[in-house]
């Protein structure tokens, strides 16, 4: 549908029917879209928070819970109960088995680097860890720490010219010494999805510990461990419409059971005697310390949001509106997306030309617009793609048309200003 | 906040986008420094001809962090290292100041060459301070 805005009355119009397309509905979740005129399209950084999730947040400090595996007072125990339910749910939403364990960490950063510390202690010299130039530095930095420690090395998948990892590559790649392939789920800078069901597969065939970062999927996707066939899985709270400082480390109970912690402290042992101690079993093992409570309840009423926005039609929206984001940003003449894999997410990364992101961004910002500007912890994918710096649109489930317009107006205005 | 062309003045603009002490030759430069802004990416590079006192700066960096390393390039040329020090100094601890509440408030930049006044507005705009003061702190790396 071409639309222009129409301000007066929220929400854009069509140009020739002049019927006027509604705001998405899911505004009405978001108290930081309180405001009609602000347009978030950063949630690839970090997302906006519902109001089930604030409410949940909250919750743990207006009843006194806290004392998680700690306390036998009534507090303490319902702490605990709702921790474990929290757990289960999280679980549940993606797909995790009998045989998988849930650790509940900071975030997806540290889940990835649980697993490369842990896993580095069974890598020879020689070793290789498998990883991409589709990567988020998380990704990359957390292997290269670990491997360096022991001899090990970090073999990169390169992506094409098109900034698109095939899964042909990832084949190509995999080698006898192979021992453990890391690989995004979805792109930070690109949106492209990766079709891990294909590669999990003769990756386990050659011995190899399939790792997937899912921090950009679980929002958009639905997401099944089982079905997808890793051994480990991660992703955050905060770009899933979930609080700050919790993550989620969903693998298999053997792996999990064999992975040295990175953390040692209270809870993840069952006997601590002054020089030797017990370690308790996985998940326990690798929480050390009291977890983020707030934060964990937060995450389940984040997926609870999220499983009930893709019933109401959310996920289905936010292609029709990426769609229409990658249509019309590249029919400006000014701006070159970054990218063209399909499948993809809402996230959408271009470069300015003749104008720097950042100078854009800080445009955009004026007229009540959030992006992100620069190279996305994504630094081997820049540099392949032989550019230094970007704009990323990244949408919501709240995204719609009528951001799309102020977007399209906005980037023409400084294209005014800047060019 | 305030207007995002009360940060982008004219002056600003035109050095930006046609700055005139861009470019460093090969042999140009006795000294050089460079700097980076690990948090947006810009890059500058400041080149000092210690023979003929000229600074000339080089990168790829966004308008705002190119008008800077332009002006300062002009400002610092012929300057000896004290003064340049002296200079560099001041105009980092005036961006480090709040801004006043009228430009008649605005002692600190008031002192300083007029050009410089320019910058004062980026003060109320936090996230972009690194970008006008990556050539300054760049220039004061340099051992000449």
């Amino acid at each position: 549908m071409s639309t222009v805005t129409d301000s007066a009355h929220g929400g854009s119009r069509d140009r020739v029917s002049g019927a006027k397309s509604p705001r998405s509905p899911e505004r009405d979740y978001f108290p930081a879209l309180v405001d009609p005129k602000r347009v978030y399209l950063d949630s690839a950084a970090t997302t906006l928070v519902p109001s089930p999730v604030i409410d949940a947040v909250l919750s743990v400090y207006r009843e006194g819970l806290g004392g998680v595996h700690r306390g036998v007072h009534a507090l303490a125990a319902r702490a605990t109960e709702r921790f474990e339910l929290a757990r289960q749910s999280i679980a549940r939403h993606v797909g995790a088995s009998e045989f998988h364990d849930v650790v509940l960490g900071r975030g997806t950063t540290e889940a990835l680097n649980v697993l490369a510390r842990g896993l580095s202690e069974s890598l020879r010299e020689g070793d290789e860890v498998l990883t991409s130039e589709l990567d988020h530095h998380a990704n990359i930095v957390s292997w290269q720490l670990a491997t360096a420690r022991v001899g090990a090395v970090v073999r990169v998948v390169p992506v094409d010219a098109h900034g698109v990892l095939s899964v042909e590559a990832v084949h190509e790649h995999l080698g006898p010494r192979t021992r453990v392939l890391a690989l995004p789920h979805v792109s930070n800078v690109t949106g492209a999805i990766l079709d891990v069901k294909s590669i999990t597969g003769a990756a386990r065939a050659r011995g190899a510990i399939v790792i997937i970062d899912g921090a950009q999927a679980v929002r958009h996707l639905p997401v099944n461990v089982t079905e997808l066939g890793c051994h480990a899985y991660v992703f955050g709270a905060h770009k899933t419409y979930g609080p700050n400082g919790v993550g989620v480390l969903v693998a298999e109970r053997s792996l999990l059971e064999a992975l040295p912690p990175l953390h040692g402290g209270g809870h993840m042992v069952t006997n601590v005697a002054s020089h030797t101690s017990t370690l308790a079993p996985s998940p326990a093992r690798h929480e050390a310390g009291s977890p983020n409570l707030e934060g964990v309840l937060g995450l389940e009423a984040a997926l609870e949001y999220l499983h009930g926005a893709r019933l109401r039609g959310a996920f289905e929206r936010e292609r029709v509106v990426a769609r229409a984001v990658r249509s019309r940003l590249s029919s400006m003449g000014f701006l070159r997306l970054l990218g063209c894999a399909e499948p993809s997410v809402g996230i959408v990364s271009f470069v300015t030309i003749g104008m720097h992101a950042h100078d854009v961004a800080a445009f955009l910002d004026s007229e009540g617009i959030a992006v992100r500007a620069g190279r996305m912890c994504a630094h081997p994918l820049f540099e392949r793609l032989g550019q230094s710096h970007a704009i990323r649109v990244s949408l919501s489930a709240h995204s719609d048309t009528d951001d799309l317009d102020t977007l399209e107006e906005a980037l023409r205005g400084a294209q005014e200003l800047f060019a | 906040m305030s207007s995002i062309r009360a940060l982008y003045k004219e002056t600003l603009l035109a050095r930006g986008k046609a700055p005139s002490h861009r470019g460093a030759p090969e042999g140009f430069a006795t000294h050089t420094a460079r700097g980076e802004n690990a948090v947006c990416g810009d890059r500058v590079l400041m080149a000092l001809d210690l023979r003929t006192g000229r600074v000339r700066f080089s990168g790829h960096a966004c308008l705002l962090c190119t008008a800077s390393a332009d002006v300062c390039a002009e400002l610092t040329t012929g300057l000896s290292r004290e003064a340049r020090a002296t200079l560099v100094a001041s105009f980092l601890s005036a961006l480090a100041r709040p801004s006043g509440e009228s430009p008649a408030d605005d002692g600190d930049f008031a002192a300083m060459p007029s050009v410089l006044s320019a910058f004062s507005e980026v003060r109320n705009w936090p996230i972009r301070l690194g970008c006008v003061r990556l050539p300054w702190e760049t220039i004061a790396k340099l051992e000449a």
